[in-house]
């Protein structure tokens, strides 16, 4: 059974009026344990109202979120125990920060969820490591933390609820490229060690092609394609008739196949790149 | 959600009070403000309800919008004009236990209730058909004079636009900080005033943060165009009188003298035995 899933989930502003305005329409995917799903779209496609549909900051005017098969809006008034399963790190998650140490910062949300005593030491110390904050971090103000580890400190604040799904908005927006891959090998960590399943909103082609097993395209509130991430970034064409594009690394390989050399178009990280390059220039192709 | 209460209410149309000078529009409705309070009989109540639906209808904004203003007061109006009729003695009505109703009493409640609804709608004319940024440039304007006192009109007019700039975007954070702090496990409003004083402190110290943060970087980009105070600044858009300003002028003008005929004074015969009253009693 997949951890979580949608059906037919919807979000209409201002329904009936004039202003009526579909955020998302009738989006159903499914999602499960272990799994890294992308969700990409263009500025103003729903990946943010679908985020905070998913763990109950907005309520569906249709539809379903369905986390072990149970609608989460089951008792809407246990919301607040679905936001421990279900984690979202917002956009610019250190505009959040506000206690005084990085350590209490960090125990907030699972002493909201009820931890104490050495529970909450132990949450608190394992997340700082998941998010690769070193201990002597913990005792600092948050205020005096670098751009990147204010990010990884408030991605940790999260991760200490033990969340069995961890959605992601933009995690590495803004940030330099050590830092991404910093933050994206921090992700992948916790994916590996807890076996949960993380929700990557990114309007990077490159970060989704890095971590994502599979890749959600949403375009004007509707779900676009959903499948295995080669598949989705085969489609390059379709991609950027919605104004989305592939990454870097597989545009080079589309248009080595322009120019008539018989390559393999499904790359889509610098490694596989690598590859390939290998295999052409080893007489691989025929020109 | 809280980004629907704005401060500036202004709403946008074409009409001939949204093209008038804003300094006329303040003056205007200071002087309607202080001849509604004037207005203490029922033609010139009368006159000055017909004179408020005048403009209102000069103004095009609808009428709806006007009276969703009024929606929060309506229970002080309620209160003042109960209060007034309760307490004027005059011809009895009716009485129910100590309490005596009077025809006089009931007069001068509608009096009161009018005037309360005429002073809120004239002030949102001035807020509907008005910018927040002319408002200011305005008051900056008519508030000229106090510069020979030292007082830094331009900057004081500077930080109120400011202000008012940023509320819809401090509004915003506020909104984003709290889904954050509630995807958190934040739980606002339940539990005792301590616990909810104390779930406010996770919103407003990060709140706080970007107000500074956001302070420091206007600043630094108002120095980067090189902003200096006061003296030797000029306008995108100066502000002019035009015909039409003085036209709306006299024609307010009219209708408020017309007003201040209209009350009841107390006549001068009376006035003056009154004089002569008081003159014996001390002499």
């Amino acid at each position: 059974m997949p951890i979580i899933e949608t059906k037919g989930l919807s979000l209409t502003y201002s329904a009936g009026t004039e202003l009526e305005i579909n955020a998302l329409s009738d989006c159903s995917f499914s999602a499960e344990a272990g799994e890294v799903l992308g969700i990409i779209g263009h500025t103003g496609s729903g990946k943010s109202t679908l985020a905070q549909l998913l763990n109950g900051l907005l309520t569906p005017t249709a539809g379903k979120v369905l986390l072990d098969g149970r609608d989460i809006w089951e008792k809407p008034k246990k919301i607040r125990n679905v936001r421990f399963d279900i984690g979202l790190v917002f956009q610019y998650p250190e505009y959040q920060l506000f206690e005084e140490t990085v350590y209490k910062d960090i125990a907030f949300g699972p002493s909201n969820k009820g931890l104490k005593g050495d529970e909450l030491d132990r949450a608190v110390r394992q997340a700082a490591e998941f998010a690769g904050l070193k201990e002597s971090l913990l005792e600092k103000s948050p205020f005096d933390l670098s751009g990147g580890e204010k990010r990884r400190a408030a991605i940790a604040g999260v991760m200490a609820m033990s969340p069995r799904v961890l959605i992601l908005d933009e995690p590495t927006a803004g940030l330099d490229p050590r830092g991404r891959e910093r933050i994206l090998d921090r992700i992948l960590e916790y994916r590996d060690k807890t076996g949960s399943c993380v929700l990557l909103v990114s309007h990077s082609m490159e970060d989704i092609a890095r971590v994502a097993d599979r890749v959600l395209v949403l375009n004007k509130g509707h779900v676009e394609m959903c499948g295995p991430t080669a598949s989705v970034f085969s489609r390059g064409e379709e991609l950027a008739a919605i104004g989305l594009r592939v990454p870097q690394i597989t545009q080079v390989f589309i248009e080595l196949k322009k120019l008539g050399i018989d390559t393999d178009t499904s790359v889509y990280t610098v490694e596989d790149g690598l590859k390939e390059a290998v295999r052409l220039l080893r007489g691989g192709a025929s020109v | 959600m809280i980004s629907d209460v704005t401060l500036g209410q202004y709403y946008h149309k074409k009409s001939f009070i949204h093209s008038m000078d804003a300094r006329v529009k303040i003056i205007l409705m200071i002087g309607f403000i202080v001849v509604a309070f004037l207005a203490n009989n029922v033609p010139s109540i009368l006159l000055t309800v017909i004179s408020t639906l005048f403009f209102i209808a000069l103004s095009r904004v609808p009428l709806r919008l006007y009276f969703k203003g009024l929606g929060a007061i309506w229970f002080i109006i309620l209160f003042t004009a109960v209060l007034n009729c309760l307490y004027i003695p005059g011809r009895e009505l009716f009485s129910i236990w100590k309490l005596t109703v009077t025809f006089e009493g009931i007069r001068q409640s509608c009096i009161v209730a009018a005037r309360l609804v005429c002073l809120i709608l004239i002030s949102s004319i001035l807020t509907f058909t008005t910018t927040p940024t002319q408002l200011t440039s305005a008051i900056e304007s008519l508030l000229a004079p106090l510069k020979l006192f030292g007082v830094k009109v331009h900057d004081l007019a500077m930080m109120m636009t400011i202000a008012l700039r940023f509320v819809p975007t401090l509004l915003e954070e506020a909104e984003k900080i709290m889904s954050a702090q509630k995807a958190r496990g934040a739980d606002l409003g339940s539990g005792g005033v301590i616990s909810r004083i104390k779930a406010v402190v996770p919103i407003l110290v990060p709140l706080i943060v970007s107000a500074f943060r956001r302070a420091y970087d206007l600043a630094l980009a108002m120095e980067c165009r090189c902003y200096t105070d006061g003296k030797g600044r000029t306008r995108l858009n100066p502000m002019k009188i035009r015909f039409r300003d003085v036209f709306g002028f006299i024609v307010a003008g009219a209708l408020a003298a017309g007003i201040i005929l209209l009350r009841d004074v107390p006549h001068w015969s009376v006035l003056l035995s009154q004089a002569e009253e008081l003159i014996e009693k001390y002499i």
